[in-house]
């Protein structure tokens, strides 16, 4: 059955509300291609519980606390009655339009994007229980209000956003997204608000549950020995030694590196180092400087009439510049930066028999990518992928590959051996091997008015990447 | 074979002796709440008490504690309410979390030892635990909270 976006289930246990992020023409249009599988944002349980969809990925930002308040705010929802969901799949109806509809949480676009449809998809909802209790007492809406998780009537009547779930939402249509009434600040009773967050005593007691903590049974672990140079590949592999080890189940050659599967960390590290690989070495990045880099991009940004992709333009700065009384002009550069998040990169991934499907579990910043990790490595659909997004021991952009290649090992090594297996990239490997934060060469020209004051809309800035 | 005790508990693992002590928390006795970062001493991540001292757990080989007492952020409180985890759910010092349990584990010893260390003293004594996200005036923040509630 299709279900269009504004559809309004009843469902046993509750109301299910299939609200899609409003008021965005381009995430309606992706809503109307995809109608078969629209997904949830909340469902309010007959026991007064209301589970709410967080679907950016946690590092540190607070976003699992704050996105679902934002919905939970124009609900007028008890806040101790939300509980948060992670959303663990690929699905681009939740997608971030900041980042063009991909599931990707970065450079604080999350709070940006959701703050209007989480908002609107609460207020939806808080119509919806309101026409309920307006059905049940025989009354107008209008002479609804509600306390947090509370209809109250006219007449004194109350009743609790669960039980009036329970009465179910036949002959009620949710009113349009991009029209529902929205709190004013002033009414606000937790944005802006000193709520605990929801993490902070799991936290503080190392009950929470990074990629790296994770355990499923039968699992092994996995170190790897990387190329020393990127893009080079291992042509042989003596293993003997290694292979020797108490603990190794199995050496694994990667297409960039060769793995240690074992039934420890220790074994597996301590066996990595008895291996004996020889790489080729043909690998253009064997000749590349970021000085040399750094440089060039310099030259670029300070080209006479360099040009480049826009990336948000507002006023006439050009002219307004070239119009100002004086220029100022400076070229700033930043180098390869290590990110330092202090979770080590790790994954958990856990085959399938037949290599058709996966379970993975990891901390990044874009539950698309990891998908797409998962099958392309694989060669499989990505609905065969199941993610589990974990909480993550910060990221600082460390986490945004489109490939991610501890992920990818974690596949390609469970595969291998048949078993869930652990990855983790030792320290050193990640300082080593990371993707780091790209080096950057902007030149920023600003106008200048006479009493040296700028003036606004004077600034362009010129970045090659 | 390797005998000693975790949070009040005898324990005996027949892991290499030179397993990192880290490791053999995490992964033999399931005590996850102490953390890898560095490996190297750096960032103060797998912070434990090894008879009362605030200890890098990286640094340490199983066969270094045959006999010695050691307690993991598990052992400080299996509800949080232990007076500098109470003080860091009050100061809502965590963000990432990741290097909390260190964190914690290094004021505990310091509260044990100084029961009212001066803002100095604090600052001096958690320089030793990392963390990226920057906490740290809440973790100071903490540390006296805990001083003055315990």
């Amino acid at each position: 059955m299709a279900l269009d976006r504004r559809t309004f289930l009843k469902s046993a246990a509750g109301l299910t509300f299939f609200a899609s992020a409003g008021g965005l023409t381009a995430v309606q249009s992706l809503a109307a291609t995809s109608s078969l599988d629209v997904n949830l944002w909340l469902t309010i349980h007959s026991d007064g519980t209301i589970r709410v969809v967080h679907p950016s990925t946690e590092m540190g930002q607070s976003s699992h606390s704050t996105l679902p308040q934002m919905l939970a705010e124009e609900l007028d929802a008890n806040w101790d009655d939300v509980e948060i969901e992670q959303l663990n799949k690929d699905d681009r109806r939740y997608g971030n339009q900041l980042f063009g509809g991909v599931l990707y949480t970065a450079g604080s676009t999350g709070t940006q994007f959701y703050f209007e449809p989480m908002r609107r998809a609460g207020a939806q909802a808080r119509d919806v229980l309101l026409q309920i209790a307006a059905r049940e007492w025989g009354v107008d809406k209008s002479a609804l209000r509600t306390e947090p998780s509370l209809v109250l009537g006219p007449d004194g009547q109350t009743a609790a956003y669960g039980d009036l779930a329970a009465l179910g939402a036949d002959g009620i249509t949710v009113p349009s997204a991009d029209t529902v009434t929205l709190k004013s600040p002033s009414e606000f009773r937790i944005i802006g608000h000193d709520i605990p967050r929801r993490d902070v005593p799991a936290k503080s007691t190392g009950q929470a549950v990074y990629a790296i903590d994770v355990e499923v049974p039968n699992m092994a672990y996995g170190a790897v020995l990387r190329a020393p140079v990127e893009g080079e590949t291992p042509l042989e592999v003596q293993d003997t030694d290694a292979r020797a080890v108490p603990g190794v189940i199995d050496i694994v050659t990667l297409p960039d590196g060769v793995a240690v599967v074992a039934e420890s960390l220790w074994s597996a590290l301590g066996a990595r180092g008895m291996l004996d690989v020889t790489w080729s070495e043909t690998s253009p990045f064997r000749t590349v400087n970021s000085d040399e880099t750094l440089a060039r991009y310099a030259d670029a940004a300070l080209a006479p009439g360099a040009t480049g992709a826009v990336w948000v333009e507002k006023g006439a700065a050009a002219e307004t510049i070239a119009a100002a009384d004086r220029n100022v002009s400076h070229l700033y550069l930043s180098d390869y930066a290590y990110q330092a998040q202090i979770e080590p990169m790790a994954a958990v991934a856990d085959v399938d028999a037949d290599g058709q499907g996966a379970e993975v579990w990891a901390g990044t910043q874009t539950q698309s990518w990891t998908t797409h990790t998962v099958a392309e490595a694989l060669s499989i659909p990505t609905e065969n992928v199941r993610i589990n997004m974990m909480t993550m021991g910060g990221s600082f952009g460390r986490r945004t590959e489109l490939v991610q290649p501890y992920v990818r090992d974690a596949v390609l090594c469970s595969k291998a051996v048949g078993r869930p297996v652990k990855v983790i990239w030792p320290r050193e490997d990640d300082v080593k091997f990371g993707t780091f934060r790209p080096a950057a060469a902007q030149k920023l020209e600003a106008g200048l008015t006479a009493d040296g004051k700028g003036t606004t809309s004077l600034i362009s800035q010129e970045l090659v990447a | 074979m390797t005998r000693f005790t975790v949070n009040g508990n005898s324990i005996e693992v027949d892991n290499d002796p030179n397993e990192m002590l880290l490791l053999v928390l995490r992964d033999t006795l399931k005590l996850k709440g102490t953390k890898y970062g560095c490996g190297a001493a750096m960032c103060g991540a797998c912070t434990v008490h090894v008879d009362g001292v605030a200890t890098f757990s990286c640094q340490m080989s199983v066969g270094d504690v045959e006999g010695a007492e050691i307690t993991t952020i598990e052992g400080l409180s299996d509800d949080g309410s232990h007076p500098v985890q109470k003080a860091w759910i009050e100061e809502q010092v965590a963000q990432c979390g990741y290097c909390q349990s260190g964190q914690i584990m290094r004021a505990a010893a310091l509260l044990q030892d100084n029961p009212s260390p001066s803002l100095e003293e604090i600052k001096d004594e958690m320089s030793a635990n990392l963390c990226r996200c920057g906490t740290y005036t809440r973790i100071f923040k903490a540390v006296e909270r805990a001083a003055q509630e315990a």
